[in-house]
């Protein structure tokens, strides 16, 4: 899995590409998560993403947990599947999706 | 070991040997040529020597000879006749007569002409020197120098024969040429001796002994030899030592240094390696190869270390492997009939790992002897952290899960202690159902599990749509609620986890809940130690030979018959 970060007007966000594996992913939280603390808002851009796979679930919980004060994380462009899942495992509950 | 090392010497000695026999054989072919050639050479040259002596000899004879004296000569003797060969040496009185007439011939001329011709053969070694007059087919001797008895009188005669009768025209003389025969081993030559007018009168024949040669040659040949034999000799002993120096010394060495490499490998002995501590400066490939070996050496010494860690390290991961998967099987419940005694309901559960250890868990107890818990959990990750949460999450579940509490509290509690220790950041998905034996009541609460399919008896399995919830260790102070649902005696409830739904064949299509529910419904009539064995059948006629990824965790409840009240009074 590989990403890109964009930031405009205070604003991060992160767009993922590729398949989801745990090593791509930890390496993501940290880079990300470094990225995020100057961030006003952290935006998670999913529309190159192929799945989202447990290790993404636990990326977006940790930058939740990260962005907590500042109103969580956003989820954009997510497919229908993508939203299955985030219904299933009641991460709709702590995400905004847009 | 012995064995080994009596091989070793022999290789050494073989070595060696070859290369001394090698060069001595070399030596001796090269010396037995140039000996062989020379000898040949030598002959051919004496050869020449001898005829050009010969040759000269006979023409130096010729120029003292007086051509006019000899023709004088020649017709007195004619006049007298030429004697018989046999009569002459058979009979006294005759040989008497006819030597009389013969000197008669014979003048001051004569006798000074043949004193010179003697001269001239005792100066020269010559065997002998003669002097003849050719006619037609016969030779008459002039004079014969030669003091012995039975020298050639003037006036003898004979046909001509041998190179002298093949010769086209004999008069003007005969190349030298070489005899073997009754005269001996001679080498003749015949000049002719030519009036004033330079024309050829007579003949003059030098025979010289070849006799000489053998004894000069055979001197030739045994200093040849000596001395090709010394200088061979001395070469051999320089060309050894050096080879043996720069060739056979050095990789001697360097196969002792390398057999011993394995020894020293074995015995890990902290000196320098023997190849390591080689020196070998020949200046060639030698050289290049002792520098190869020891790099060799220090790769292969790198490579193995190398190896040991990363075979170590895959020792140690399968070694956590097995903790993990241990942990799991250990864990949960798997002694069928499981409430043998209880004819309320029937359950059945599997779980069947996957190549990489997961977290999937299920759960079944009796909270009191009216009410039965089922629960059903998948650990986000793998291996032993997955392995370990699962065992704190099924701990914690079971240990709130108390009569009287609702399953929203249990969860949310739950929930609060994972979220303490939880610096793995796992989450775990998980579904807790618990049925009032008595009223058929099922109560159940789900942190973003899968619904659960639920069979009404005389229908069909069906998905339930339940309140999903937050995953359980996600964040703290979560909500939960319960919801509750009545079941009648013949209703079943069928619970997973993702590894059912999402199992793949080797074209990565997913097993898929339409698949599940189809199964589910052809074998809905049996009992679940019936029915998880068809799912799991199903599961892995569709799957064929592609990996299993996770997990395959079901769970079968089966509600028979309404718990009677009376009877529990009498549990209590």
């Amino acid at each position: 899995m590989t990403w890109n970060k964009e930031t405009e007007n205070g604003v991060l966000t992160v767009y993922l590409y590729g398949s989801p594996d745990s090593e791509s992913a930890e390496q993501a939280l940290s880079e990300i998560g470094k990225a995020a603390s100057g961030a006003q808002q952290l935006v998670l851009d999913l529309k190159e993403l192929r799945y989202v796979s447990s290790a993404v679930l636990r990326l977006i919980l940790k930058l939740s947990k990260k962005m907590k004060k500042k109103g969580g994380v956003t989820v954009s462009n997510a497919n229908e599947s993508m939203m299955d899942v985030f219904r299933l495992t009641g991460f709709t509950d702590i995400l905004r999706i847009e | 070991m012995m064995s080994t090392q009596t091989k070793k010497r022999n290789r050494i000695v073989s070595l060696h040997l070859k290369t001394v026999a090698i060069i001595l054989l070399s030596a001796l072919i090269l010396s037995a040529i140039t000996v062989a050639v020379s000898y040949h050479l030598y002959s051919n040259t004496m050869y020449d020597h001898y005829k050009s002596l010969t040759s000269n000899l006979a023409k130096t004879a010729a120029t003292q000879l007086n051509a006019e004296d000899i023709l004088r000569y020649y017709e007195a003797v004619k006049q007298i006749g030429t004697y018989d060969d046999d009569e002459y040496w058979g009979n006294e009185e005759y040989k008497k007569e006819y030597d009389a007439k013969a000197d008669a011939i014979k003048d001051d001329s004569y006798y000074e002409m043949l004193d010179m011709l003697f001269d001239i053969k005792d100066n020269n070694d010559i065997t002998y020197l003669y002097v003849q007059k050719l006619e037609g087919d016969m030779c008459t001797y002039i004079f014969d120098a030669d003091r012995a008895d039975d020298r050639c009188q003037l006036g003898t005669a004979h046909e001509i024969s041998g190179p002298v009768k093949e010769a086209e025209h004999p008069e003007n003389g005969i190349q030298a040429f070489i005899t073997n025969d009754a005269y001996g081993w001679l080498c003749t030559s015949v000049e002719p001796v030519r009036d004033d007018e330079g024309n050829p009168v007579a003949l003059v024949g030098v025979d010289i002994s070849m006799d000489d040669i053998v004894k000069e040659r055979t001197d030739y040949l045994r200093n040849i030899i000596i001395i090709t034999g010394i200088i061979v000799a001395v070469l051999c002993a320089v060309i050894l030592t050096a080879v043996n120096k720069a060739l056979v010394k050095p990789i001697n060495m360097l196969s002792a240094a390398t057999s011993s490499f394995v020894k020293e490998r074995s015995s890990e002995s902290k000196e320098e390696s023997a190849i390591s501590r080689l020196n070998i400066r020949t200046g060639d490939e030698v050289e290049i190869l002792s520098d190869s070996i020891q790099q060799m050496e220090r790769d292969i010494n790198t490579f193995i270390t190398n190896l040991t860690a990363v075979t170590a390290e895959k020792e140690r991961i399968g070694a956590e492997l097995d903790v993990a998967t241990h942990i799991q099987s250990s864990m949960l419940p798997n002694i069928f009939p499981a409430f043998p005694d209880r004819y309320e309901f029937d359950i059945y559960a599997t779980m069947d790992p996957a190549k990489e250890v997961g977290g999937d868990f299920y759960d079944f107890f009796m909270v009191d002897d009216k009410h039965l818990a089922i629960v059903m959990a998948d650990v986000s990750g793998k291996g032993v952290p997955a392995a370990l949460f699962m065992v704190i999450g099924k701990t914690l579940i079971k240990d709130r899960t108390v009569p009287g509490v609702d399953l929203g509290t249990v969860f949310m509690e739950v929930n609060n202690i994972l979220c303490e220790s939880n610096s793995e950041g796992l989450f775990i998905t998980a579904f807790e159902g618990v049925l009032d034996l008595v009223t058929g009541e099922f109560r159940f609460v789900n942190a973003g599990h899968e619904p659960p399919y639920i069979y009404r008896a005389g229908g069909r399995f069906e998905p339930y749509k339940i309140r999903p919830g937050f995953v359980l260790a996600g964040m703290e102070n979560m909500r939960y609620r319960s919801g509750s649902i009545m079941l009648e005696p013949g209703d079943k409830i069928f619970q997973y986890t993702d590894g059912v739904t999402e199992a793949t064949d080797a074209n990565n299509n997913l097993y898929g809940m339409e698949r599940l529910e189809a199964v589910l419904n052809m074998v809905s009539d049996k009992k679940p130690g019936d029915i998880l064995p068809a799912v799991k059948s199903d599961i892995d006629g569709f799957v064929g030979d592609a990996p299993q990824f996770d997990d395959i965790t079901m769970l079968c409840l089966s509600y028979k018959h309404r718990m009677q009240e009376d009877a529990s009074d009498d549990l209590e």
